[in-house]
């Protein structure tokens, strides 16, 4: 049998009024991943996150962490993950320190473990000052020490790298590959900086208007969703040909045509294409899109169709 | 029972440094010591076979029933509800694998114990400041301290202040901000005036704001009602808010 996933939702659904926030999500989170939640602002990031933590009731669908149902479960289940949603919930009139040690009375864990969140994230010097003197990026850091605290196998991050500086970032991205390579915790992170998830998740999920447009490895979201760039000596006539088969195609420069496939098969397809009708190809490659043209191209695709 | 002993322990460290836990010293201080200033500077005669420490005491627990414990158990909900509410920390506390039940009811007794605290700094206020009248005002070193009388009239309004604190704990968890709890007290207290001019001493006696100064006053013909009430009213009420709040979702 298959090892279960670690997230998974089936048709999860969430309306606000009328208002659908999260609609027919199914997610699939493998175990020991960096999941890279990526959507615009609104999409229904934060409200899936919710949903997930049991902070809101579906409308519809269900939730299963490890496979096992969620709403059956809650308080068991909830006890292995650890969760930074939004800002950081902080007491600011107590010290870092007292933070977490009132969550861990609350989960019962060893007292040694407040010492090795602080660690975690860097806050030991500043442990014993009160909250309301941290910077916006070491209150983010105790945030992930709050989440990290019980030492999880599920991290659930809603925007983890907001305040932080670049150093913090890097470090971030550090520990959080760290803990998914060596302790096999997965990390299911939302953001809507596509450079910071591009740099650190192994899988992505782009969500838009509550609906989920793309779910799987980046690898492969990177290499079906950038266009071939075919190289001919007859554009106009490789253009028309290509156009007439069904497949998207924009010219670029004198030679350069741009055609969007959905899989390495089609590029076999366009090759063997242009050549039965006697158009020479002097290269045909995948261009590497950046993360941020695909899912700028996803969202807006995403957008004219709701709106068609 | 031991995972509440755990919310209850958390709860109890998030009254370090906060305003709640030093209003529970100050606010009861502060109108002993004014009255006890009164007490010093005035000049009177003492009628034979009376003891004006008992006037003193009575005083003193008079505006403390009336006034101050109405709005303290108002100030006190509002400031325990709003260590939550401004850290948006409902987001973490209820995403922690606990009852939701234990949460609340933890705030419940962290709110309770303010008021008990503050009960028994006002009682030893008072017979503190009652033993120092009698080491300065000639000829009242004699007069015997009410000790009973304060203790039992402080720790009566307590427990009949159980109700309105419900009421004032519930409405200030569920809605944001010190307004809503802040507007209800102020109108109650209107309404217990109104109905004291209006002399309906049944209606006192139910009324939850009213319930503390019934329970004080020994001459009371309700006062066992008032504290009865008091106390299940406020467990009744405490129960159900906390039922309806773990079902409350935080959009």
């Amino acid at each position: 049998m298959s090892d279960p996933l670690m997230i998974e939702t089936r048709a999860l659904s969430r309306a606000f009024g009328s208002q659908k926030a999260v609609d027919n999500l199914d997610l699939q989170v493998p175990r020991g991943s960096i999941y890279g939640f990526l959507g615009p602002n609104g999409a229904g990031k934060t409200t899936t996150i919710r949903l997930l933590l049991g902070l809101l009731r579906p409308s519809g669908g269900s939730i299963f962490f490890n496979g096992e149902p969620f709403t059956e479960n809650r308080r068991r289940l909830l006890r292995d993950i650890g969760a930074l949603v939004e800002t950081p919930s902080l007491y600011h009139h107590l010290t870092g320190r007292e933070n977490l040690e009132l969550t861990r009375r609350i989960l019962d864990l060893p007292r040694a473990n407040v010492g090795a969140a602080l660690d975690f994230v860097g806050l030991t010097s500043d442990a014993q000052r009160p909250v309301r003197t941290y910077s916006l990026g070491m209150r983010q850091r105790l945030g992930l020490a709050l989440a990290w605290l019980g030492q999880p196998g599920l991290l659930l991050l809603d925007e983890p790298a907001n305040g932080l500086d670049p150093a913090g970032i890097r470090e971030l991205r550090a520990q959080l590959r760290g803990l998914a390579r060596e302790r096999q915790v997965t990390v299911f992170l939302s953001s809507h900086v596509l450079n910071e998830v591009e740099q650190i998740a192994d899988w992505i999920g782009i969500i838009n208007r509550g609906r989920l447009l793309f779910q799987g490895q980046l690898q492969s979201l990177q290499q079906y969703q950038s266009p071939l760039s075919v190289r001919v000596d007859r554009r106009a006539d490789a253009s028309a040909l290509l156009k007439e088969k069904g497949f998207n195609v924009r010219e670029e420069g004198d030679d350069i045509l741009s055609v969007q496939t959905s899989s390495e098969e089609d590029a076999a397809t366009v090759n063997a294409l242009l050549m039965r009708h006697g158009i020479q190809v002097f290269r045909l490659e995948r261009r590497q899109d950046p993360l941020e043209d695909i899912f700028l191209r996803l969202v807006s695709g995403s957008e004219r169709g709701s709106a068609a | 029972m031991k995972e509440f002993y755990r919310v209850l322990s958390a709860e109890a460290l998030k009254l370090r440094r906060t305003l709640a836990l030093r209003l529970a010293v100050v606010t009861p201080l502060t109108i002993v010591i004014l009255v006890f200033g009164i007490y010093a500077q005035r000049h009177e005669t003492i009628s034979p076979g009376a003891n004006p420490l008992t006037g003193f005491a009575q005083l003193i627990l008079t505006m403390w029933t009336i006034i101050l414990l109405p709005l303290y158990a108002a100030l006190a909900a509002a400031l325990l509800a709003s260590i939550e509410h401004q850290g948006n920390n409902w987001m973490r506390l209820l995403a922690l694998p606990v009852s939701r039940g234990f949460i609340y009811a933890a705030k419940w007794i962290a709110g309770i114990a303010l008021l008990l605290v503050s009960s028994l700094v006002l009682s030893t206020g008072v017979c503190a400041a009652a033993e120092a009248l009698r080491a300065i005002k000639p000829g009242w070193g004699t007069m015997a301290l009410p000790t009973t009388m304060i203790f039992k009239g402080a720790i009566l309004s307590f427990c009949a202040a159980g109700l309105l604190f419900s009421i004032q704990m519930w409405i200030s968890l569920r809605w944001r901000g010190f307004l809503p709890g802040l507007v209800v007290a102020a109108v109650a207290l209107i309404l217990m005036f109104l109905s004291a001019r209006g002399g309906g001493a049944l209606f006192a006696s139910i009324f939850p704001w009213s319930l503390p100064a019934m329970a004080m006053a020994p001459s009371s013909p309700h006062r066992v009602l008032a504290v009865t009430w008091g106390v299940f009213g406020g467990a009744a009420v405490s129960a159900i808010a906390c039922f309806l709040l773990s079902r409350h979702e935080f959009e």
